[in-house]
């Protein structure tokens, strides 16, 4: 899928969306796929059989039980606990990053696509982002703010803006050459009231179904950031970190590294296929999945 | 090669969807063959004088040796002097050469090397210091080397001998070289070959090499030393995983650092020998006397004797540790257990009132540790889960190596700093604690009474006194809390079961070692 | 065609320049002394600084930049600080590894991805196009170094039939060259081959609509000639956009796969010598990287015109 094709005749969001979703069989299987990590995140405190940082000395290694639904990892800490509280921040995460993707994203694609005298550098500057190697910025950019949540939030956005920004300045370009909006120009109407009224409404659509893949790639991401060492510090586990720490003992304790990176590929996989659904619904010709 | 061919041929069976065959062994030979030795770090440099990193001297001491160095149990030994005698003033030390010793270029070694390989030392290297009181380095014939002192050092020779960052002999022209920037020529008994940054490094036999027949076999770094391999090709694989299932394939054949997980499991298997490095290793961390609440000596000695090191050494070494209270290791002749009461109390409740006492009131404890080293990092996690038992209120700060490094300066920026000393308390106690010494490092606040007794300590006479000064100093830093000593780890290695004559040692050696059929 | 190369080469410019602006800069944030790295957690300041000053660090940023950029213009990127080469050296020596493991995963998206959509669109909703849509989602949802974890479990553990960590250079044996690669490229291939079929699933089912398919079609053209001949050719567009995209993504990816599996590519060099706050070999290597990233993308411009004679560059 190219920017272009983005741009072609997006349908703006509107009434009846939420039944032509519920029927859509994509769109809930991701729902439902998601929905679960969602509860989990949502209600960690309850789920919970021990508190996640909680350290069993004596039961290190356990496998499965009553007692440690999914056994304990090398601290002898609960794994079932750590991976809902897991995905509380893993998802928090992915979240904020879809948040100031979407605004600073949205920002700079308008202003880039609206003006056109701030396009050529506001792009060169996207361009320049796009063209280093995604993790390698991340990683500088998490080692240059020092590891937390918030930083890890940080390296992803300003990762994954360009791609953002450059959706929303293809629609705008398509849709400020549009009749009614040249028209409406022509009548003296404000900027602002152009880019409220009739750019952004039209822009929603694919930036929605960016940005839900952007939160699957923004999971992925944040376990790859936390893999190498520059994800949010201990003791408040992330998915990435509990795979960090069970990369040690793959052989010995697989479940260590596996549930977690389960938990992350059934997130993204509900994403994705959300995103797909949403794709055909909001925005049928983009659609790459079922006719 | 036999092996390559082996490998081959294993390959294309396996290519054919014949299930895997175990690669034909080379024929039959004790001389012979490309050890593979695989480590974790890349070394930053392979000049000797530009690093205290044990990943340059792994490799740097297969190629370089040193007038003296240190034996099997850290005493002094002779390597490239036949002789030395020190001056009834104390201030002169002659050393007598090796005659017939080749670099690797060709060149026989003379005075002249030794005097621009210390010159250059003096002027460059990290520990230069130990130098310092030099007043004049004297090559009166080719085979003869003299060290005039302006003061007298009584523990010279120890600290010559150290191979922290070793005085390695090298070509003369090589003396105005600066640090990382010398051609990778020495006398020792391996030849550099080639270095793929991140990759491997290789070595090969030098055949100008005449072992040392004053000795029967390998003492410490000197000994007598024949080189039974062709070549090394040292591995750097930073994935534990990776190394053991190397090993376990037969790709690789010496791993100095396998996890203790799978040493466990690799046990009882006939194709691997396993084998502990004892004393690798002393863990701890620094403790910041300028930064609230550990400006308090109440809050530090409440955090000291709250601290379970039992649970703290496993879950960081999984199993693979011994605990003892000295900064020394067992054995060493330094070795004292003054302070032992204050090691290991393991008593919360008795933390916590003291604690009370202090009038703690929630200040925050920072600790910083570090991603790169995962020992830090577990032990890091477990004392924090520790002395939020007695109340506190912890942070952790986890940060790449370097940043953490960066950060240590920062006497507002932690309370507890994760650390490990390898080296430095193997070649004794003048280097290995020089840190809490003013003006040292973590020093922010002086202790004149630690102080005092580490000029003592360098200045004595005989090996008594400075062992007696140093059983002082080791209970004043117990006291104080300067540092808090967690255990020592020991280090798994594992060698294929045809790697014969491997002996773990703080650094491995590939002399005398063969790879059997 | 000459004009547009042309003026697409000196767009690149200011993008790298950029670039390397933007690397430069965000290295001086990030805290960490490579001398204090170099001299070790024993060095005292006075040793460090000594390391420093011998290394040029001591000098302002601004002036080391300069003198970068001043080298930079004479094609030499300095010398590295910790790896006893010249940046130059150490990104030759790396490159033809990241080419290799890219290239085979290329090679595996390409001969994967591409029958697998052009299957699954020859009959929507069938099974083979449940399947190909499932295994193509999960391929974009995995996590590659997870992947890559959790392959080095079942080929180091269950059976041994494949290295699991390690690179042989070509030359020195072809046969445990391709075996190394082997299970990189899968790890580092399943999100492009995920990707690269769902779009020609996607744009082979829009050409299979089109009116001159079906009047082929109609006209009693055997399905395989039609599929063969008209079908397949218009697929080719998106599908070198995307090829064009995944060879990007590929050199990304290889950062974390080089680590995992111990591959010395570029990826590995450039993770490390952050790590190691290896300033020469970040900035020379990152520009390699991006300069790579750009050309590539001029490059799949150029074969849209190829491969599709209504595109022109040229203005009239």
């Amino acid at each position: 899928m190219t920017a272009a094709d983005a741009a072609a005749a997006p349908r703006p969001v509107g009434r009846g969306l939420v039944r032509r979703l519920l029927r859509h069989r994509l769109f809930v299987t991701g729902s439902v796929l998601f929905g679960l990590m969602l509860v989990l995140a949502l209600f960690a405190d309850l789920l919970q059989v021990a508190a996640p940082e909680r350290m069993h000395y004596r039961f290190r290694f356990e496998g499965p039980s009553w007692r440690f639904p999914l056994g304990t990892d090398n601290y002898g800490r609960d794994l079932w606990s750590r991976l809902a509280h897991g995905a509380r921040l893993s998802l928090a995460i992915g979240f904020a990053v879809v948040v100031v993707t979407g605004i600073a994203g949205t920002t700079i694609g308008l202003l880039a696509g609206y003006f056109r005298r701030l396009d050529e550098p506001l792009m060169r500057v996207m361009d320049a982002l796009m063209a280093f190697p995604a993790i390698l910025l991340a990683i500088a950019i998490a080692a240059a703010l020092g590891p937390s949540a918030v930083n890890a939030v940080i390296a992803l956005s300003v990762v994954y803006t360009p791609r953002t920004a450059r959706i929303v300045r293809s629609t705008v370009l398509v849709v400020r050459e549009m009749e009614y909006v040249q028209a409406a120009l022509a009548f003296g109407a404000r900027h602002r009231w152009i880019i409220l009224r009739h750019v952004l409404p039209n822009s929603l659509a694919p930036l929605i179904v960016q940005l839900t893949f952007i939160f699957a790639y923004a999971v992925l991401a944040e376990s790859i950031l936390s893999f190498l060492g520059v994800g949010p510090p201990p003791p408040t586990p992330t998915w990435g970190n509990m795979i960090a720490e069970g990369k040690d003992y793959l052989r010995e304790a697989p479940l260590l590294a596996l549930f977690p990176g389960l938990a992350v590929m059934i997130t993204a996989l509900g994403l994705n296929i959300l995103g797909d659904g949403l794709r055909d619904v909001l925005d049928p010709r983009l659609r790459v999945q079922h006719d | 090669m036999n092996r390559g061919f082996g490998r081959i041929a294993a390959a294309s069976a396996a290519a054919l969807g014949i299930l895997a065959l175990v690669a034909a062994p080379a024929a039959a030979q004790k001389r012979g063959g490309t050890l593979v030795f695989v480590q974790e770090a890349p070394p930053p440099t392979l000049d000797p004088y530009f690093s205290t990193s044990v990943s340059t001297r792994n490799v740097a001491m297969n190629i370089f040796e040193t007038l003296l160095t240190r034996d099997e149990n850290n005493g002094l030994i002779k390597e490239l002097a036949e002789d030395y005698q020190v001056g009834p003033d104390g201030l002169t030390y002659t050393f007598q050469l090796r005659k017939g010793v080749k670099f690797h270029n060709g060149k026989e070694m003379t005075s002249a090397d030794v005097k621009a390989s210390f010159e250059r030392y003096k002027r460059m290297a990290l520990p230069k210091v130990t130098l310092a009181p030099v007043a004049a380095f004297e090559a009166p014939d080719p085979h003869t080397f003299v060290i005039k002192l302006s003061k007298k050092v009584p523990v010279f020779l120890e600290e010559i001998s150290a191979f922290v960052s070793p005085i390695a002999i090298m070509p003369a022209e090589q003396g105005a070289r600066d640090g990382g920037k010398i051609d990778i020529v020495g006398t020792g008994p391996f030849e550099f070959v080639e270095w793929v940054a991140d990759s491997h490094l290789k070595l090969k036999r030098f055949e100008g090499y005449r072992p040392d027949t004053r000795y029967k076999g390998t003492d410490g770094f000197a000994g007598r030393k024949d080189v039974l391999v062709d070549m090394v090709d040292i591995r750097l694989v930073k994935e534990p995983g990776t190394r053991v299932a190397g090993l376990e394939s037969g790709q690789f054949h010496i791993v100095e650092d396998i996890p203790t997980e799978s040493a466990k499991r690799l046990e009882g298997r006939k194709d691997i020998v396993l084998y502990d490095l004892k004393n690798w290793w002393l863990h701890a961390a620094w403790v910041n006397h300028a930064r609230p609440p550990t400006d308090n000596l109440k809050v530090r000695r409440a955090m000291q004797i709250a601290l379970d090191m039992e649970a703290i050494m496993e879950i960081s070494s999984d199993g693979s540790y011994s605990l003892q209270p000295g900064l020394q290791y067992p054995g060493n002749p330094y070795y004292v257990t003054d302070g032992k009461d204050l090691y290991n109390v393991a008593d919360p409740d008795k933390a916590k009132a003291l604690l009370k006492e202090a009038g703690y009131k929630g200040e925050e404890f920072v600790i910083i540790t570090n991603s790169s080293y995962q020992s830090m990092y577990k032990a890091a996690q477990v004392v924090a889960e520790q002395l939020k038992a007695i109340g506190m209120k912890v942070r952790i700060d986890v940060f790449d190596w370097a940043t953490a490094m960066a950060r240590r300066k920062n006497k507002d920026a932690w309370n507890l700093w994760f650390t490990g000393q390898g080296t430095g308390p193997s070649v004794g106690p003048f280097t290995a604690l020089k840190d809490v010494v003013s003006p040292q490092l973590n020093q922010f606040v002086a202790d004149p009474t630690l102080d005092k007794l580490f000029q003592e300590m360098i200045s004595g006479e005989t090996q008594d006194a400075r062992k007696a000064t140093f059983g002082k100093f080791q209970a004043r830093v117990y006291d104080q809390v300067h540092f808090l000593k967690f255990g020592d780890f020991q280090r798994k290695q594992a060698t294929r079961a045809n790697v014969k004559g491997y002996k773990p040692y703080r650094i491995p050696r590939f002399w005398n070692v063969s790879l059997e059929d | 065609m000459g004009e547009f190369v042309l003026r697409r080469l000196l767009a690149a410019i200011p993008v790298l320049l950029i670039v390397t602006l933007i690397s430069a800069s965000i290295m001086q944030l990030v805290p960490g002394d490579p001398a204090a790295i170099i001299a070790g957690q024993g060095a005292t300041d006075a040793e460090v600084a000594q390391v420093r000053s011998q290394l040029g660090l001591d000098r302002p940023f601004v002036v080391r930049l300069g003198e970068w950029y001043v080298g930079l213009a004479q094609g030499d990127l300095g010398f590295s600080l910790t790896l006893n080469r010249t940046v130059g050296q150490a990104i030759l020596e790396r490159v033809p590894v990241t080419l290799a493991l890219s290239g085979v995963a290329l090679l595996l998206t390409v001969l994967i991805g591409v029958p697998a959509g052009v299957l699954a669109a020859l009959r929507p909703n069938s099974w083979v196009d449940q399947l190909v849509l499932t295994m193509a989602l999960i391929g974009v949802s995995v996590p590659n170094f997870w992947l890559s974890l959790m392959l080095i479990v079942l080929f180091g553990v269950i059976v041994d039939w494949l290295p699991t960590g390690g690179y042989v250079p070509f030359m020195e044996d072809p046969v445990e060259w391709a075996r190394s690669l082997v299970l990189p490229s899968i790890s580092l291939a399943l999100l492009q081959i995920g990707l690269l079929a769902r779009i020609t699933r996607a744009t082979m089912l829009e050409v299979l609509r089109n009116d001159y398919v079906r009047t082929a079609r109609a006209k009693g053209l055997p399905r395989t000639m039609v599929v063969g001949k008209h079908a397949l050719k218009n697929v080719m567009i998106p599908v070198v956009t995307v090829i064009g995209i995944s060879f990007g993504l590929l050199l990304s990816g290889s950062v974390v796969i080089e680590t995992v599996y111990s591959i010395p590519g570029m990826g590995r060099l450039l993770a490390t010598a952050i790590f190691s706050r290896d300033y020469p070999v970040i900035q020379g290597g990152l520009l390699v990287t991006a300069a790579t990233l750009v050309l590539l993308n001029l490059v799949v411009d150029l074969l849209y015109a190829v491969l599709d004679p209504r595109v022109t560059y040229d203005r009239r």
